[in-house]
């Protein structure tokens, strides 16, 4: 079984949101949430980076570990999904989070809580697989499909890589190499410590 | 209001010496906690009745939350401190000298209590919370003053200025609020932020607000007409935290990214990153008479600093959770933060003592994964952060579920339902736990305070009901129900 996993190359990125716009239009994003973001540090200063972040699925996930009503869980590819109809929108995954991942509607159905939603690395949720009902709260199914994040797949310059771990670190350890220099896969160590599954 | 457990027995005070029977307080204090007991057992005086001697630091906890705190602040006398929590509340705190007493219980809020904040002089304070108000408090009478609404979606933080006239509140809806507290009129709207506002804060002079947000950025508004003045600083990473430092020149941040630094106003420039964290940092206090600042990040790192030098004096790691809130007590030795327990814990800075693990508090209630029945497990996992099985509600945000089945809808004396719920008139029954869990609370009882949640599996809904029809008949606390309903399914099949 694979481990899903992401990587952005930020010696690649040339934030041109195609990932962003990708992931928005594939699943129908409500308004008021992305996603995938890119964030540009140092911007328009020397050491200029951008990023593109997303839910990095992680081995040890915080948001998992915090959250009061067990919405979260973690499917056989390593992807982790939560339960929209358990989610009671308290935050805790939000400020748990280390890339910001966790996002929230500006506008719900009652009161000022809303369900979170995330990055589900195209991989849906726990309602039946391409059901109507999975669409409208997950988005598409594109693993189920057999196909990969629609962000990855439409990264023009292939900084975003998306896909079984150790395919996506051995592509990165070959370009590392070929330039010459690496540090770019901002992110890979703190959600995935030791290469962890 | 919801019942507040009942004080501690008044404390009375040893003889002037300091000795009992010629032997002195020291000597009572440095015995083991059992020994200390039988010692007053054999004395003849009540536990309680030791206030001078040095408390240990578990029994400086705060405790009667009934869920994660999130927000704890100390009076700047010291005497005071308020804490607010998942569990709708937000709580007074006595800190005179000996065992903390809780006070007060303010429970008028429909949400988790986020923040909350003094007024100068102790004697009103504000509170936010995920229901999108701000409260103004008076601490004397206990009662509300003014309910602030304005934001569309939960209030996240709140600060005051420094004699008290206004507030500032940061919101998930991309807004901040300055708010007339002398008047009791809301103010500008702070507008701009393209996402999420996190944190906001006086300056020092209380001419200006900053604010961060998850976009990145930390703006600087005009206190009197809410005008944005300018964007101090893009950090790219959401920023989680900031507070004003007392040079009045200088701002403490932390982002998400596990950043944190000294921004200077004047220049928009960092003038000093200090040690980062692997996760996002979550917490600051400042406290300018003993010249220390602390922030807590998401690993449950504490790290505390003496704001002449910004070298760290003291770091500790929470191995059980987050640091959500912090505050700094005026002894200069010791510090209360809030995680995922129940409770305000007080890590003592110095001197410093070896790490004594909390028994049986861990994993949290909700944090269970395996070993018990699957219904058990649902309401461990979904439903025992707001619920008791007890006749006790222990101060949780949902009322208990003792006897639930045969009780009329709303009808639990001493719990602060909804209007929803007491203007309905069904009884909880297999039937209609079924229904409010299939359907949700929102639709099943539309306006109830309780969080929009359904459990769309049929099984799951089943052994949950099945397992709360046995537990909620007992009376025993969850860990013993869930023993107990395991021997009754057990017996079941023989």
């Amino acid at each position: 079984m694979a481990r899903m996993k992401f990587l952005c190359d930020a010696e690649r990125c040339i934030e041109c949101n195609a990932c962003v716009t990708a992931c928005k239009n594939e699943h129908e994003v409500p308004w008021g949430v992305n996603r995938r973001r890119v964030v540009t540090i140092s911007d328009g200063k020397t050491g200029e980076r951008s990023i593109s972040v997303a839910c990095m699925h992680c081995s040890s996930a915080p948001c998992m570990a915090v959250c009061p009503v067990d919405c979260f869980y973690q499917n056989d590819d390593g992807v982790v999904l939560h339960n929209k109809d358990l989610c009671i929108g308290c935050g805790y995954c939000f400020y748990a989070c280390p890339f910001g991942a966790p996002q929230y509607p500006q506008q719900t159905n009652f009161g000022t809580r809303g369900k979170m939603d995330k990055c589900t690395f195209c991989a849906g949720g726990p309602e039946t697989d391409h059901s109507d009902a999975e669409f409208k709260k997950y988005g598409r199914n594109r693993i189920g499909e057999g196909k990969l994040p629609l962000c990855a797949e439409m990264c023009s310059t292939k900084a975003l890589l998306g896909g079984d771990g150790d395919q996506v670190s051995a592509i990165y350890r070959e370009r590392v190499i070929a330039r010459g220099f690496g540090s770019g896969a901002w992110g890979w160590g703190r959600a995935y410590p030791g290469g962890g599954s | 209001m919801k019942p507040i457990r009942p004080m501690p027995a008044p404390k009375r005070s040893l003889p002037n010496n300091g000795t009992v029977m010629g032997i002195s307080r020291t000597t009572i204090a440095v015995l083991p906690r059992g020994l200390r007991i039988l010692a007053v057992a054999l004395f003849g005086f009540s536990w309680a009745a030791l206030p001078s001697i040095p408390l240990q630091a578990e029994e400086r906890n705060l405790k009667g939350h009934g869920g994660p705190v999130k927000a704890i602040v100390v009076s700047e006398d010291g005497t005071r401190a308020l804490s607010g929590s998942f569990d709708y509340s937000m709580i007074l705190w006595d800190l005179t000298p000996g065992k903390p007493q809780q006070l007060h219980g303010f429970d008028d809020h429909d949400g988790a209590v986020n923040d909350a904040e003094f007024l100068p002089g102790n004697k009103r304070a504000v509170s936010a919370s995920d229901d999108g108000t701000i409260s103004l408090w008076d601490l004397k009478t206990h009662t509300l003053i003014k309910r602030f609404k304005g934001h569309s979606h939960k209030v996240v933080k709140i600060a005051v200025n420094q004699d008290g006239s206004k507030a500032v509140s940061a919101s998930w809806d991309r807004t901040a609020r300055i708010w007339d507290l002398a008047n009791l009129r809301p103010g500008p709207v702070l507008k701009g932020h393209r996402n999420t506002i996190n944190d906001a804060a006086f300056s020092i002079d209380g001419k200006h607000v900053f604010t961060a947000s998850y976009d990145g950025t930390i703006r600087q508004w005009r206190t009197s007409d809410g005008e944005e003045t300018s964007q101090l600083y893009s950090h790219g990473w959401g920023v989680n935290v900031i507070a004003a430092l007392p040079d009045g020149e200088r701002l403490l941040f932390g982002g998400l990214n596990g950043f944190i630094g000294i921004l200077n106003i004047k220049t928009g420039k960092i003038d000093r990153p200090l040690r980062p964290s692997e996760r996002p940092f979550l917490s600051l206090a400042v406290n300018p008479k003993l010249n220390l600042a602390a922030a807590g990040a998401g690993d449950g790192r504490i790290s505390v600093w003496d704001m002449a030098t910004w070298k760290e004096k003291f770091s500790y790691e929470n191995p059980f959770g987050p640091a959500w809130a912090l505050a700094l007590l005026n002894d200069g030795k010791s510090l209360y933060f809030g995680s995922l327990d129940d409770e305000v814990i007080l890590w003592q800075m110095t001197p410093a003592k070896p790490f004594e693990p909390a028994e049986g508090k861990y994993p949290r209630r909700f944090q269970i994964t395996e070993g018990i029945d699957p219904g058990a497990l649902q309401f461990a996992r979904k439903c025992s952060i707001c619920h008791t099985l007890t006749p006790d509600t222990a101060n949780r945000a949902g009322p208990s579920l003792f006897k639930l089945f045969g009780r009329k809808v709303g009808t639990l004396p001493g719990y602060s339902y909804s209007k929803a719920l007491t203007s309905r008139s069904f009884t909880w029954t297999g039937e209609t736990v079924e229904a409010l869990f299939a359907e949700g609370p929102e639709n099943y009882v539309p306006g109830t305070k309780m969080p929009l949640q359904k459990m769309s599996n049929p099984q799951e809904r089943k052994a949950l009901i099945a397992f709360l029809k046995h537990a909620t008949e007992t009376g025993k606390p969850a860990n013993e129900a869930y023993v107990s309903y395991e021997a009754v399914k057990k017996k079941q099949k023989n």
